[in-house]
C-alpha cells in the first residue's frame, strides 16, 4: 500500500498499521466506501506477517472504521468525523503517562492546564 | 481448524550428566512464525533435534496432531549435515526430490535456484558453504510441507541474499504454512517473528508475540543513590547497572514506579532480550 512500517521501532507492528490506515483515511487517501487491500496483498506489499495485519484489522472493524464484508473485503466506513473522536482516544492514552509522571511528582492540574494552554498558542 | 500445529509439554534433554533442556513448553501456530531466540548453546538446535525425533529426550511432542513419524512428509527442515549429495548436481538433486517428496515443487525450486544465482551442471561439492546453505534452503521451500523448520538458516548468508530468504519464509506464512525458526540475531527475529520464545541455559523464559511485548511492557530506569538499599516488587526482570536499575515492569504495574528522578520508554526487542539475559546472569551469580 502506500505507508512503511518500521520493524525496530517500539511500537507494536499492528499499532503502526492502524495509525497509518486511519492516517490515509484522515488525509482522504482512503474514502467511505472504498474497500482496503486483503490481508495476504498489504502483507505482502509493507512486508508483515499477515497474522499481524489480521489483528490490525480486526481492531480497526471493532473500533468501527471498516466492515468486513464477504465477497467485497474490507470497506472503509467510517467518516472524519469520526476519525476525530478516535484521535482523541489515542491521545488520551499517549497524555497518561506524562500525566501519571507529572502527578506522581506533585505538579498540580493548573499548571498543567497552563503548560498545555501556552504550548497551544506557541504554534 | 486445528490453530495449533506443533505443541510440546514439559521437554527435557540430557546428555549424560549435562542438562541441554528443561521442562520446555512450546507451540506453533498455524500461519504464524514462532522464532526460538537464543544465544550460542542455549539449547535451540536440542530443542528442533527432538522436536525432528533425532535425539531421545522426556515429555510430550504433538506434530499436526500426530507423532512426528506418522507426519514426515508434512515437515520440512535443512539437514545438518550438508554432503549428502556432493556428487549430484542441482538438475540431479531436483530429480531426486521430486522422486522422494510427495507434492515437490519442481518448478518453485528452479526460479529460485535462478534467483540465487546456484549453477545448475555444476557438481554441488564445488559449491562455497554460502551457496550451499542457499540450496537447501531453496529445496526445502520448494517442498509441500505444513510445517518447516529452520535452524539458523542464515548464518552462512551474505546480506543481499539472507534478506531474500527472509522474505521466501515470510511467504510461506502469507500462504497458510507454519514456521519454527531458531536464530541468536535479534534483527532477523523482528523482521520474521510473530511469537518470541527466549531460551537461555536450556530454559524458555519468556514466550508471547513481538507485538505483545511491546505493547505490555515498558522499560523503567531508576538512578541509584548511595547507601540505599533497593528491593523491587512487581517487576518482570531487572538489570543492576553501575549507577542505575533497569527494570522491565508489565504497563499496568508502571504507574507506581514513575516519579521525576525515574525514566519510562517503551521497549524493542533487543532491550528486552539484553535485559532478561543479563538481568538473569547478575542474578545466578550472586
Amino acid at each position: 500500500m502506500w505507508f512503511k512500517i518500521n520493524q525496530r521501532s517500539s511500537v507494536p507492528i499492528y499499532e503502526q498499521i492502524k495509525d497509518n490506515i486511519k492516517n490515509l483515511i484522515f488525509k482522504r487517501e482512503i474514502n467511505d466506501g472504498e474497500t482496503l487491500p486483503s490481508i495476504r496483498e498489504l502483507a505482502n506489499e509493507i512486508r508483515v506477517n499477515p497474522n499481524t495485519v489480521s489483528r490490525a484489522y480486526r481492531e480497526l472493524e471493532n473500533e468501527g472504521i471498516i466492515l468486513a464484508r464477504q465477497g467485497i473485503g474490507y470497506l472503509v466506513i467510517t467518516k472524519p468525523k469520526m476519525i476525530k473522536t478516535i484521535l482523541i482516544e489515542d491521545a488520551k492514552k499517549e497524555l497518561m503517562d506524562i500525566i501519571i509522571k507529572l502527578k506522581n511528582s506533585g505538579v498540580n492540574i493548573e499548571e498543567l492546564k497552563e503548560v498545555i494552554e501556552k504550548l497551544w498558542k506557541e504554534m | 481448524m486445528e490453530r495449533n500445529v506443533m505443541k510440546i509439554k514439559q521437554l527435557s534433554k540430557y546428555y549424560k550428566n549435562f542438562r541441554a533442556i528443561k521442562n520446555i513448553d512450546l507451540s506453533v501456530n498455524k500461519g504464524e512464525v514462532t522464532v526460538l531466540l537464543g544465544r550460542n548453546g542455549a539449547g535451540k538446535t536440542t530443542t528442533l533435534k527432538s522436536i525432528l525425533g533425532f535425539v531421545n529426550y522426556s515429555g510430550e511432542i504433538v506434530i499436526l496432531n500426530s507423532n512426528i513419524n506418522d507426519v514426515r512428509d508434512k515437515i520440512s527442515y535443512i539437514p545438518e549435515d550438508k554432503s549428502l549429495y556432493e556428487n549430484l548436481n542441482v538438475k540431479n538433486m531436483l530429480k531426486l526430490y521430486e522422486s522422494i517428496f510427495k507434492g515437490f515443487n519442481a518448478d518453485k525450486a528452479i526460479n529460485l535456484v535462478e534467483r540465487f544465482n546456484l549453477p545448475m551442471n555444476k557438481k554441488i561439492k564445488s559449491f562455497s558453504n554460502g551457496m550451499k546453505t542457499s540450496l537447501y534452503i531453496v529445496f526445502s521451500l520448494s517442498q509441500n510441507a505444513d510445517l518447516f523448520i529452520f535452524d539458523e538458516p542464515t548464518s552462512s548468508l551474505d546480506p543481499i541474499v539472507r534478506e531474500n530468504v527472509l522474505e521466501l519464509i515470510r511467504q510461506l506464512v502469507i500462504d497458510g504454512k507454519s514456521v519454527l525458526y531458531t536464530t541468536h540475531i535479534i534483527p532477523e527475529a523482528e523482521i520474521i517473528a510473530d511469537k518470541i520464545c527466549i531460551i537461555e541455559e536450556g530454559e524458555l523464559l519468556f514466550c508471547d508475540y513481538l507485538d505483545s511485548i511491546k505493547e505490555n511492557y515498558v522499560l523503567i530506569t531508576i538512578p541509584k543513590k548511595k547507601n540505599k538499599n533497593y528491593a523491587f516488587n512487581d517487576v518482570f526482570c531487572s538489570l543492576e547497572l553501575s549507577n542505575a536499575f533497569n527494570l522491565i515492569v508489565e504497563k499496568k504495574e508502571s504507574s507506581k514506579f514513575m516519579s521525576a528522578e525515574t525514566v519510562t520508554e517503551s521497549l524493542d526487542l533487543n532491550t528486552f532480550f539484553q535485559t532478561l539475559i543479563r538481568g538473569r546472569k547478575n542474578d545466578t551469580n550472586k
